[in-house]
């Protein structure tokens, strides 16, 4: 399909090639819709006339950009859409220096972007790779942008059933949150694990979505987005709230709180008035910097952003000490006991042994004792390759032991049975380092010296234990081949927080 | 430095002659590669199938004991089986539209090729119109480009074939509904010239053998003379 741009009365409309009526009024085109120029945004339309399907149309589109492959209207339907300027087009890929920029995930790294020969334009077509999971996106797709008014929420309503009670810090932070909102300002929470961080964004939510505001809480991890939604469809039982992640059936739901994957949130074009950026240092969104501006382009140009997480980027931390993000810190858990410190336990080379097919003893000792004790208990291994040979090692003692990564189909059950008591010990890689909350569970990680280990990681791994009031002591042990930077960081962090805690408490 | 063509880990390409016409030298990385598993051993000389013995398999002695089937595919060789990976990988390449995956298949193809069926004519597997707009590449062509961007490249891609009806959701039909649905998707292509030629179909994956055997009978019918397969996946 070629795309031109055509003179209706005064203004010039950019039409898929098929809805031109009239030869004459082409201006430019048909071509490629990566070679024509762009057009101006017009100014917002209302519409004078009803228009078929219109509701539905809006809720599908409203605050996103997405490509016609994703609509469920044919151009037919949406032409006087177009011909209004209620709906504009837009290239999905545009040159960029000497490559191409994506107009979803705006990548512009060379080696994002692949090129095959087009059935649909019959050109070698350039698509780009880094987010193909969301349907190609390539020189000949075209984006479509909502330019019409938003649609209408009953937010006079907003509820918020929650009657639990705060501590100090948990006070604190919730207050900063409110005058952040208020404000359309930026700020960091910066909360240790299990101090309680969904519960102190309720009151803020409920200010926010009562005086109409559309708002996004966007996280890295799918897990978080399924934790989160019963949680919040709980509390907040008025508000229409959709979530967002590979397999959701909500994608068209115009809801006005949405909770997102990061790349989910790539859809969404300055449409949102608060953004809450759920474990800001989890991957990929720092490895990551088209996802920074995913979110960067889903706020509106005045909008709050509240960073939330355990461990803060450097980058982060560098704002806040020079005074450009301000910063609320809770260093207390919500139940008011220490963070488990961890302890170190050298177990040698693990990785000849675990090649000649045993365990180091002191790692096969601490699975059996808690498996014999009826203790849940995490193990952490630092890759795929060492979880299969592990799980395998201590299947052949314990058969209900189970393991889980992220290509994991049956990572989700897995979880579930061991939170239910029926997995003893779950191996995992760094795919449940945060995020999950399991009562009463220990914590190891097997080989903690690997580079995957950060201090970050580390931090969030012993974050795991210890968070229910009942059994707030753990064991968290790292055993390693080589004491690390890492390790000794993420010690030193926790050490400094339950300091910092005792000294405020 | 070059990057695995799926998973995306830094690698080194495993033949380096790639380079010569791709400019960037795409591939899998090894451990991409590991997790795929090539058909080694015993297969059927027919059509692939891994299996105790090198026998003609029992689906291939009812295709060549029916009047109507017998004597039309020579022989399918197929590359991969249809394992877990092998399934991520293709849903990527061909559902998500990934089009770059398929370099990753370049060089063996070739060398199967080469091997078994060097001179043929490579003929693709054609999609419907309909299903070629909406997928914006069709995998089996990109199979058949490998070869004649060879060296020594192949005699010329024919495109003996075209697909006029809408393929259906295989995977809705039963084993035997497949084998037994008699309608002919395919039709010859007047432009095409394969008289007297042998002929290498390329496609993606045998499943039960029901498509490259119509797109056979065609070619057949039109005068070709030995009719084989290549077949990335054996289903
Ligand atoms: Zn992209
Ligand atoms: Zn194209
Ligand atoms: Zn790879
Ligand atoms: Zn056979």
């Amino acid at each position: 399909m070629n795309y031109c741009h055509v003179r209706l009365k005064s203004d010039v409309r950019c039409l898929p090639e098929a809805l031109v009526e009239n030869d004459a009024d082409i201006l430019a085109g048909p071509d490629v819709i990566s070679r024509l120029p762009a057009l101006p945004t017009p100014s917002h339309v209302i519409p004078s006339v009803s228009i078929p399907f219109y509701d539905d149309v809006q809720a599908t589109l409203f605050g996103k950009e997405l490509l016609y492959e994703e609509m469920e209207y044919s151009w037919g339907i949406l032409k006087p859409f177009l011909e209004t300027g209620l709906i504009t087009l837009k290239s999905g890929l545009l040159p960029y220096k000497k490559g191409f920029c994506c107009q979803r995930c705006h990548t512009t790294s060379k080696k994002s972007f692949g090129c095959f020969d087009c059935f649909r334009c019959h050109k070698k077509c350039v698509y780009c790779r880094h987010c193909i999971m969301m349907g190609r996106i390539s020189t000949c797709s075209v984006l479509l942008r909502w330019n019409g008014p938003a649609p209408k929420y009953h937010y006079n309503d907003i509820l918020l059933k929650w009657d639990g009670t705060f501590s100090n810090g948990q006070q604190k932070a919730a207050s900063k949150i409110i005058e952040t909102i208020l404000e359309q300002a930026d700020i960091l929470v910066w909360a240790v694990c299990g101090a309680g961080k969904t519960e102190i964004l309720f009151s803020g939510l409920e200010q926010a979505l009562r005086i109409g505001q559309r708002v996004l809480i966007t996280t890295p991890r799918t897990d978080v987005v399924l934790e989160l939604l019963p949680r919040l469809r709980k509390v907040l039982p008025t508000t229409s709230i959709a979530g967002l992640y590979g397999d959701s059936e909500e994608k068209h739901n115009p809801a006005q709180l949405i909770i997102a994957t990061t790349h989910q949130t790539m859809r969404f074009t300055s449409t949102f008035d608060t953004v809450i950026i759920d474990e800001v240092d989890a991957f990929p969104y720092t490895a990551d910097h088209s996802l920074t501006q995913a979110v960067t382009k889903a706020k509106k140009q005045q909008a709050a952003t509240i960073h939330l997480t355990a461990t803060p980027t450097p980058l982060l931390k560098k704002r806040v000490n020079a005074n450009r993000l301000p910063c609320v810190r809770i260093p207390q858990r919500y139940h008011g006991f220490p963070l488990p410190v961890p302890r170190f336990q050298w177990i040698g080379s693990w990785q000849t042994r675990i090649e000649n097919r045993s365990l180091p003893a002191s790692c096969n000792k601490w699975s059996q004792e808690h498996i014999e004790q009826n203790i849940p208990a995490f193990l952490f291994v630092p890759s795929v390759a060492v979880l299969e040979k592990v799980t395998d090692l201590l299947k052949e003692q314990w058969p209900a032991v189970e393991g889980v990564h992220s290509g994991d189909q049956e990572r989700l059950q897995k979880v579930n049975q061991f939170r239910k008591g029926s997995i003893p010990l779950l191996v995992t890689t760094t795919i449940l380092e945060r995020g999950v909350t399991i009562p009463g569970v220990d914590v190891a990680v097997l080989g903690a010296e690997s580079a995957i280990f950060t201090e970050s990681a580390l931090v969030q791994i012993a974050g795991r234990a210890g968070r229910s009031k009942e059994q707030p002591g753990a064991d968290v042990v790292y055993f390693h081949f080589g004491k690390t930077n890492g390790m000794v960081a993420a010690k030193r962090h926790i050490t400094t927080m339950n300091r910092e805690s005792n000294q405020k408490g | 430095m070059s990057y695995c063509l799926y998973c995306g880990e830094n690698t080194t390409p495993l033949t380096s002659w790639t380079s010569l016409f791709l400019p960037s030298s795409p591939s899998l990385c090894s451990e991409c590669v590991a997790s795929l598993e090539r058909i080694t051993g015993n297969v059927c000389p027919t059509c692939s199938r891994p299996q105790t013995s090198a026998t003609v398999c029992e689906d291939c002695l009812r295709w060549e004991n029916s009047s109507q089937w017998s004597g039309l595919l020579e022989q399918n060789y197929s590359l991969y089986m249809y394992n877990e990976k092998m399934k991520d990988v293709i849903a990527r390449w061909k559902y998500r539209g990934d089009a770059v995956i398929g370099y990753g298949f370049h060089q063996p193809v070739v060398s199967v090729y080469n091997k078994y069926f060097n001179g043929y004519v490579p003929v693709p597997i054609p999609l419907s119109k309909e299903r070629a707009e909406e997928r914006g590449f069709n995998q089996s062509e990109m199979l058949a480009s490998f070869l004649q961007r060879a060296r020594p490249p192949s005699p010329s891609i024919e495109h003996a074939l075209i697909r006029s009806i809408h393929e259906d959701k295989q995977s809705k039909k039963s084993r035997q509904e497949r084998i037994h649905s008699v309608i002919q998707p395919f039709q010859f292509n007047k432009k095409s010239s394969i008289k007297g030629k042998n002929i290498v179909l390329l496609d993606d994956i045998y499943t039960t053998g029901t498509t490259l055997r119509k797109a056979a009978d065609i070619l057949k019918k039109h005068g070709a003379k030995k009719i084989c397969s290549i077949t990335l996946i054996r289903g």
